[in-house]
């Protein structure tokens, strides 16, 4: 396979609509110097096993190419101790990095140093969150074999993010079948595989972890109910409930007549509990297609009295809000897709009553 | 020995720094050009700067996979600066749109994010291997160095009409093996 560097070869580009920018003999001292550091930092450098892994969590890093750089606010800025942040697809970074446990347990052989963080188990699934340092540089992101185990079982998956020159950070998702209190977790990594297309090897290693995690104050409950109208259904999947939020996932299925009118349809929800209380909430995560799309939102602390939830269902259709890039990169507008005159259409479904399990 | 224009890509390839010292001293302005140009409307020159690194170690871990003379290197530089600006530009744009609303969850332009959500991956490249050489061509231009249907015709001297029609078809044909990529997601 060819990658991308490799493609490049074949692909002319119009060099002559680039500009020089002045540069000084500053300048050009500096981008040398930081590129020889970070050559020679990745083959010479050793690992300071004095450093003990709880200082790292306090200290600042720069941000290879990772996007997290553009953050404005000061407190924003994560920390490494909260990898969670990094993987707020399930708009729990917050709440599982108060509940979770501080592990800082290090392992380190054949040139990889893994370092685990935080775990947390809300039940059923358990996230470990590991930072892996590398001597050499090995591409964008690795594949790790080897799944944190729930009592000795679980399936699960790893997501892996390179941070910086030589440093990753991962989450590790595992799921039992069992409920337990308490867990003990053993994670063995069978070997690591590096990204850079042309050197695929797997590298082996001894790194094995074994700590215990405590069930977080966090429960999760089946929903699965539906509704429908006009060509649209709902499935409320289910809620999570954390000490400070909670999280409903849920379903859209949109048919076929809606998709020849309309190029979106999109189904939010307003959730209001017994006394009233009408809940704020935001997005965190969505994924599908035009047929068919998962969302997750994350709502604000539950009134602790409360013990119904009242969904509504809210549907928009709309036309195509598209985005384009100029050459320059900037956005270019939005355009119809559809040659349809279709309005935008809105409309409520009826609501959907769910009871607080306690 | 010094690296001059005629030995640079060989000692380049052979990992000898002074070849890196070199095409910093030849390119710096035009990397950083097209860095700015890309990257201007953020006013963050760390940015910039981080970006501009960035490309140089790129052409440093990747120099083998570079084949031809200086004049085609330059072309292959000023390729590898605008697909990591573009790159860097995205990213950014998407941190910016998760703050402000939810335009970039809308179902009708999830291929394009699945697609920029495993860029650079191994994923999306097995991808565009499966493509004609031609549609590869395109695909690059659109999704690494953000070109637009107009300048891809232009380079291409294709109409833009059949350069959209690729796309679409290309789209269509990545779709599907993108959903399996994606289902798997990143597990090994």
């Amino acid at each position: 396979m060819n990658d991308i560097y490799k493609l490049l070869n074949d692909l002319e580009i119009d060099i002559k609509k680039f500009e020089e920018m002045e540069v000084s003999e500053f300048d050009r001292a500096k981008v040398k110097k930081e590129l020889l550091n970070k050559i020679h930092s990745t083959k010479q450098k050793k690992w300071k096993n004095t450093v003990k892994a709880a200082s790292l969590a306090v200290s600042l890093f720069t941000f290879g190419i990772f996007g997290l750089s553009f953050t404005t606010n000061a407190e924003e800025i994560p920390i490494l101790g909260n990898i969670f942040k990094y993987f707020n697809n399930d708009g729990l970074y917050i709440d599982y990095k108060e509940n979770s446990n501080p592990i800082n347990e290090v392992a380190e052989s054949n040139g990889i140093k893994v370092t685990v963080n935080d775990a947390v188990y809300d039940g059923e699934k358990l996230m470990v969150t590991y930072t892996v340092e590398t001597e050499k540089y090995l591409g964008d992101t690795l594949h790790i074999n080897g799944i944190p185990l729930i009592e000795n079982e679980g399936n699960g998956t790893h997501e892996i993010f390179r941070i910086d020159e030589n440093k990753y950070v991962g989450k590790a998702t595992t799921s039992s079948k069992e409920k337990h209190s308490t867990i003990d977790v053993d994670w063995k990594l069978d070997y690591i595989i590096p990204d850079l297309t042309k050197d695929r090897e797997r590298i082996k290693g001894d790194w094995k972890f074994n700590f215990q995690v405590k069930k977080a104050d966090i429960t999760v409950q089946k929903i699965n109910q539906d509704k429908e109208m006009d060509g649209i259904s709902v499935n409320i999947e289910n809620l999570t409930i954390t000490p400070t939020s909670f999280l409903i996932n849920y379903k859209q299925v949109v048919s076929k007549e809606i998709i020849k009118d309309w190029d979106m349809a999109d189904v939010d929800i307003e959730v209001k509990d017994n006394f009233g209380n009408i809940y704020s909430s935001e997005f965190h995560s969505g994924s599908g297609g035009k047929y068919y799309m998962t969302w997750g939102k994350t709502f604000q602390m539950l009134d602790p009295h409360a013990s119904i939830l009242i969904i509504t269902p809210k549907v928009k259709l709309s036309d195509y809000d598209g985005i384009e890039y100029n050459e320059d990169g900037s956005i270019k507008g939005r355009y119809r897709l559809l040659k349809s005159k279709a309005d935008i259409k809105e409309f409520e479904m009826d609501e959907i009553i769910v009871e607080i399990e306690k | 020995m010094k690296s001059n224009e005629t030995n640079f890509i060989k000692r380049l390839q052979s990992g000898k720094e002074d070849a890196l010292e070199y095409i910093v001293d030849k390119y710096l302005p035009l990397i950083k050009g097209i860095s700015y140009q890309v990257l201007s409307p953020f006013k963050n020159d760390g940015m910039i700067d981080e970006c501009v690194n960035d490309i140089f170690l790129s052409v440093w871990y990747y120099a083998k996979d570079f084949n031809g003379d200086s004049a085609k290197f330059k072309n292959w530089i000023c390729s590898i600066a605008k697909f990591k600006a573009i790159d860097y530009y995205r990213r950014a744009v998407k941190n910016v749109e998760i703050s402000s609303d939810n335009l970039e969850l809308s179902p009708a332009d999830s291929i394009e994010k699945d697609l920029v959500r495993i860029e650079n991956r191994s994923e999306l490249m097995q991808l565009i291997n499966q493509l004609e050489p031609i549609d590869q061509q395109i695909f690059i231009r659109k999704f690494f160095l953000g070109e637009n249907t107009e300048e891809i015709a232009y380079s291409l001297g294709k109409t833009k009409a059949s350069i959209d029609n690729r796309i679409y078809r290309g789209k269509k044909k990545l779709k599907v093996h993108a959903s399996d990529f994606l289902m798997g997601g990143s597990v090994v």
